[in-house]
């Protein structure tokens, strides 16, 4: 079996990435075991070379990142991969994350709720 | 602002689309074929629901309406349905004239006049089903048919029970669906079912269900203002629920579309006050039936556990008022 050596050092060999992927046959099936920063971009860039999410199998070496997407300004936070809840960001909405993701939000659902307390102080 | 307050409900009861049929309900797959295709209807609550629809719209634009830029095409495939379907039942109300590919359509009730070119979503204030939306009161979605799934692709929801547009857009049926606990009455898991019978719809022959819920106080409950309704429903008491407490029905209608292989969805939501039973005695004796026995699992997803109690005590004293007068006769 052929074998094809890239060297990768970022986002800037981004075209040549493309390239490869571009060039393999329809049912290729796509592999990625990196840390989390580089499994994003070449995920990304599979997806954007036309791979179904179906084709890509992704193993992450290292921390995870988990993200919340905040309901109430539509922004998204990283938070901590064991919370329960959260505070968002951006709006600072106290946010109950849910099991629920969305590719194209890349984020939980974050269903915002009044902390218990809190509603007394903001009347 | 938008308020909230629901100051609204179904007055021509002949229109309300009842939805139990027996007194126990549980999920099942009950899609029946729609007798009449034209989906759209003018009741006498039409400007009260569209004027609301229009401010909803306005005021939290990204809220009520989703789209990816690539729907443009099917989204005029739904603009031209809809003018068609709207001039032929209501002739008296709707107009639309076609110069190839310049039309011009009147809707009379609000006196309003757009000449567009079909196809130039720049001639439009909005995009086209967005555009088209702003005079029904229904709700639209757009389902992309693809790899045996559907992709909510274009979104246009003013009436959300525990939904959103905005979070819900580019998900598949299944996604969107994937928190239902429940099996059908056979057992079978029921989303899966009801994507697969989605799948079989064909153009010119579509599908109608009848969706059901309860509402505390509210136009409707979407993720966004969950910290606002959350603690509200808990304000429900068995002396207010006849007022507060409305059944609400979405009719659901379902058309596979020619051109896009799309599945549109229509949803025509409705509101009936608790107390408003009472005008109809079937209807009343089913509802108080089929909530007292919601099992808890069910009234959690369909976030009426908070109220359910007192909306069922309300129907009871009234039930137990009604016997007690008819005993006294």
């Amino acid at each position: 079996m052929p074998v094809e050596c890239l060297s990768i050092n970022g986002m800037e060999d981004k075209e040549e990435i493309k390239r490869v992927i571009l060039s393999q046959k329809m049912g290729t099936q796509f592999y990625i075991a990196a840390a989390w920063n580089n499994a994003v971009m070449i995920f990304s860039l599979g997806v954007e070379a036309g791979l179904s999410e179906a084709e890509i199998q992704t193993v992450i070496i290292g921390p995870k990142r988990r993200y919340v997407y905040c309901m109430k300004c539509f922004e998204v936070s990283e938070v901590k991969e064991e919370a329960e809840i959260a505070e968002c960001d951006h709006c600072r909405a106290s946010l109950e994350i849910g099991p629920f993701y969305s590719i194209v939000r890349e984020g939980y659902i974050g269903y915002p709720f009044i902390p218990i307390g809190k509603e007394e102080v903001g009347s | 602002m938008f308020t909230q307050s629901l100051d609204f409900k179904t007055t021509d009861l002949d229109t309300f689309p009842f939805p139990f049929t027996s007194g126990n309900y549980r999920y099942s797959n009950d899609l029946k074929r729609l007798s009449n295709i034209n989906c759209i209807e003018v009741t006498p609550e039409y400007k009260l629901q569209v004027e609301t629809k229009r401010r909803l719209l306005q005021e939290q634009p990204h809220i009520r309406f989703q789209s990816f830029p690539h729907t443009m095409e099917m989204q005029w495939e739904v603009l031209e349905m809809l003018i068609d379907m709207a001039a032929d039942r209501y002739p008296e109300h709707f107009e639309v004239s076609k110069d190839g590919d310049k039309w011009t359509f009147k809707n009379h009730i609000f006196g309003e006049t757009n000449s567009f070119v079909y196809g130039d979503a720049s001639t439009l204030p909005y995009e086209p089903l967005d555009y088209i939306g702003r005079h029904f009161h229904n709700d639209f979605v757009l389902m992309v048919h693809r790899d045996s799934n559907f992709y909510l692709e274009v979104g246009q929801v003013s009436y959300a029970a525990l939904f959103s547009a905005n979070w819900n857009k580019g998900m598949s049926f299944d996604e969107i669906h994937a928190p239902v606990p429940f099996v059908s009455r056979k057992g079978d898991e029921l989303a899966e079912r009801v994507r697969k019978f989605l799948l079989s719809i064909e153009p010119g022959k579509p599908w109608t269900r009848i969706n059901w819920n309860l509402m505390a106080d509210r136009w409707d409950v979407n993720y966004e203002t969950m910290d606002v309704w959350g603690p509200q429903r808990s304000e429900i008491t068995p002396e207010n629920a006849g007022k507060l407490v409305r059944l609400r029905v979405e009719e659901q209608k379902f058309y596979r579309m020619p051109r896009s292989n799309a599945i549109l969805f229509v949803l025509n939501t409705q509101f009936l006050p608790l107390e408003d039973l009472a005008l109809r005695k079937e209807w009343f004796d089913l509802t108080y039936s089929v909530l007292q026995d919601i099992p808890g699992p069910m009234a959690e997803y369909k976030g009426i556990a908070p109220f359910l109690p007192q909306s069922v005590e309300y129907l009871r004293s009234i039930d137990e008022n009604k016997k007690a007068k008819k005993n006294n006769k």
